[in-house]
């Protein structure tokens, strides 16, 4: 099943001018020539609109400390905070500063839970960029946006359960919506202040009462947001197979994805990389075409490739028609700096110490026999906590 | 001469010295002990010091002293070099104060690093005789004990005393180096009650000399980029160099 | 080893002033000759096991390369590393 993330930052240039001006105390706004390009939630509260003349600001927020702006500051600190969304999704969708979207199909898996992957988003986004970023889980890019909108008022984050976007979305304020003003004046007036009032209207009498271009977010009221991810573009590399006769069986499809992998392997190890995506496109003999992705994000040995094709194929389906073509992609290709590569020639000797040290537990106590892990590469502590001791014989 | 006639004729040169005195017997100066196997420790110099190329293997050094002395760095090199040797390292962390930080800018393998976190000093040193007895371990570090005269860290010397009796009659029948950091102020507050300096092999003190801050504009700079320490021998039975004593620079922050 | 105390370890300080002056470890005073680097972190705020802490890199007269913080939530000073 679809699921999107989103990662939102109301006041994304305030916040990375706070980190220079933390120990002020009066609200923030900043000034690129004589407009105010970014205003802190305070003074976004005292009615400061991004956008406005910074005299008009000052006169909401007499009290307002004005700086003036820094855009490539600003800019390097998205792209820092665009980078580490990508080492925890199979695509981002950078919009603007301090929204981006990302696909978070199967990444429950990964992570344990959707709430977890949440946790730990904010917590990297702090410790690597030091901005505090609201999350959003749902099924759909306008769910998942008003799930993050609303995370500042709790935990920083909320997962929509599966299936119950629309639900979700019921009971907050239909200005929520992207209406333009005089549709949500109109809707005042008939009474419908919530998302979920509107979307209890037919679609009829939303483009009779309100014109045919409410009607997209008509659809987004009732939890429908068919707007894909439009990831940005990864190292990738790609394994083309073709099929004389259309091949419909599992078993001749992987063997033969399996096969014109072997040169894409090869490339990985040599170059000691992992993916973090793999997407099989399929075209069929009636000329449909489906793609399917599955999320990897570690080294691919050539057994766990074929684990996922498989996967993979047996979601593209294909209703019984045969493959002509398919592509096999291994995308977002970075280094592995996980494991060290040693020892390999000493196996015996290594195998020997495990031996005893599962004496050693046995005898002692598993807490008495551990190794060190990485485990918080980027944490802002000091470096000795990157590592956790972990037992050896659990 | 096997290494264990070599173990027993230092037996009866350090029963006599004990006996009699440090002036009692001595071996001839340039009588050189056949090869024997070391571990390097990553300072050529400290080394070159020893005069048999880095710390003795089936044997115990005991590195003495206290604070910013460079120990923790010889330590952190030592191991790395064993590893890729093919040594399996243990580290025993009695002080429960491993830092893996400087372990991992020595590029230690954690992979292959054990840790043993012993519950107290009696139950690491049954920790250790059981690694010896097994024979797996190609070096163990045992960090650390405490050298005050007082306190309540301070190891029982009967308990060490017997411990070290059976390691040395466990090590002189493998090539496992044991290498023992002991906190003291000076070697001259050395508790008169430990006999670890007479069963060590090699002994080493470490310490700190001066800080090391680069050359070039305030502004371009870093404040500092490591120190100096000073390294004596405090006791080699492998090589006629007691007393020698070199300053060794020790990077910050670079492994 | 280079001792680490991943907990810190609780240290007497000479006075509550901001920046340490002098500490008691081990077997005396330690005083501070100079500061290395100082930073702020503040972090898991939104857990319940929030860190604030003052850090300092300090060298002192007897020759210690060290980390000291201030744990502004507890209002204590602890010593996390000796570089050796």
């Amino acid at each position: 099943m679809k699921r999107v993330a989103c990662v939102y930052i109301p006041h994304f240039v305030a916040e990375v001018e706070r980190q220079r001006h933390e120990t002020e105390m009066r609200p923030l706004l900043i000034a690129e020539g004589e407009r105010v390009l970014g205003a802190c939630a305070r003074a976004a509260g005292m009615g400061v609109v991004e956008g406005e003349a910074v005299s008009e600001a000052v006169a909401h927020c007499p009290d307002a400390c004005v700086i003036p702006a820094d855009p490539p500051r600003y800019a390097a600190a998205w792209d820092a905070l665009v980078e580490m969304l990508g080492r925890h999704s199979p695509g981002v969708e950078p919009e603007r500063w301090g929204l981006a979207y990302l696909d978070a199909t199967g990444l429950g898996r990964v992570y344990g839970d959707e709430e977890s992957w949440c946790l730990l988003v904010r917590q990297q986004a702090w410790g690597e960029v030091r901005v505090k970023v609201q999350a959003g889980v749902a099924g759909n890019k306008f769910a998942a946006w008003v799930a993050a909108r609303s995370g500042q008022f709790g935990p920083g984050y909320r997962v929509v359960s599966p299936g119950g976007d629309r639900a979700y979305l019921a009971s907050f304020p239909v200005d929520w919506l992207p209406l333009e003003r005089e549709p949500l004046r109109r809707l005042g007036l008939l009474g419908i202040h919530t998302i979920g009032q509107f979307a209890a209207l037919s679609t009829a009498a939303v483009a009779e009462q309100l014109g045919g271009e409410c009607l997209p977010a008509h659809r987004l009221a009732r939890g429908r947001d068919e707007r894909p991810i439009h990831a940005q573009p990864q190292q990738m590399l790609e394994a083309y197979v073709e099929f004389a006769v259309p091949e419909a069986r599992l078993e001749p499809l992987a063997a033969a994805l399996a096969a014109a992998s072997g040169r894409l392997l090869r490339d990985l190890k040599r170059g000691n990389l992992a993916v973090r995506r793999v997407e099989l496109e399929a075209r069929f003999a009636d000329g449909e075409a489906a793609v399917e992705s599955a999320w990897v994000g570690d080294l691919l040995a050539p057994h766990r490739l074929d684990v996922v094709l498989r996967e993979l194929l047996g979601r593209l389906g294909g209703d019984g028609q045969g493959v002509m073509e398919a592509w096999l992609r291994l995308v977002g290709l970075e280094p592995w700096v996980g494991r060290q590569m040693d020892l390999f020639a000493h196996a015996a000797g290594r195998q020997r110490m495990e031996g005893a040290l599962r004496a050693l537990a046995r005898k002692h106590s598993a807490a008495c026999v551990v190794r060190a892990c990485l485990v918080d590469p980027h944490t802002p502590l000091s470096q000795g906590h990157r590592f956790a001791l972990r037992e050896v014989c659990p | 001469m096997t290494n264990t006639d070599d173990a027993s004729l230092d037996d009866v040169i350090d029963a006599a010295r004990l006996r009699y005195g440090q002036r009692a017997l001595f071996r001839g100066r340039g009588m050189r002990s056949p090869a024997v196997p070391v571990l390097p420790t990553g300072f050529g110099e400290v080394d070159d010091l020893l005069g048999i190329g880095g710390l003795p293997q089936g044997r115990i050094t005991e590195l003495v002293g206290t604070g910013t002395s460079g120990r923790g760095t010889l330590v952190a090199r030592t191991l790395a070099l064993a590893q890729r040797a093919g040594r399996q390292a243990v580290y025993v962390d009695l002080a429960r104060s491993i830092d893996l930080d400087t372990l991992a800018r020595a590029e230690v393998s954690f992979d292959g690093l054990v840790i043993l976190r012993p519950l107290g000093f009696g139950h690491a040193l049954e920790m250790i005789r059981d690694l010896l007895t097994e024979g797996s371990a190609g070096v163990i570090v045992l960090d650390r004990l405490d050298g005050r005269s007082e306190g309540p860290e301070r190891p029982d010397p009967d308990l060490l005393d017997r411990a070290l009796r059976e390691w040395n009659t466990l090590l002189s029948r493998s090539l496992c180096a044991l290498i023992v950091l002991t906190e003291v102020l000076s070697p001259h507050t050395y508790p008169s009650d430990y006999t670890l300096p007479y069963f060590a092999s090699v002994r080493l003190d470490l310490a700190w000399q001066g800080w090391l801050a680069p050359a070039g504009p305030p502004a371009a700079r870093d404040p500092l980029t490591g120190f100096t320490a000073r390294v004596t021998v405090l006791k080699n039975k492998l090589w006629s160099s007691e007393g020698r004593s070199l300053v060794v620079r020790v990077p910050v922050l670079e492994g | 080893m280079s001792p680490f105390w991943h907990e810190g370890l609780p240290v007497r300080t000479q006075d509550e002033a901001e920046a340490p002056r002098q500490f008691l470890w081990g077997w005396r005073w330690h005083r501070v000759t100079g500061v290395l680097h100082h930073w702020r972190v503040h972090t898991r705020w939104w857990t319940d096991q929030e860190i604030w802490r003052d850090y300092w890199e300090v060298t002192t007269d007897t020759g210690l390369l060290t980390t000291l913080y201030y744990d502004r939530l507890l209002e204590a000073w602890y010593l996390e590393r000796v570089y050796e």
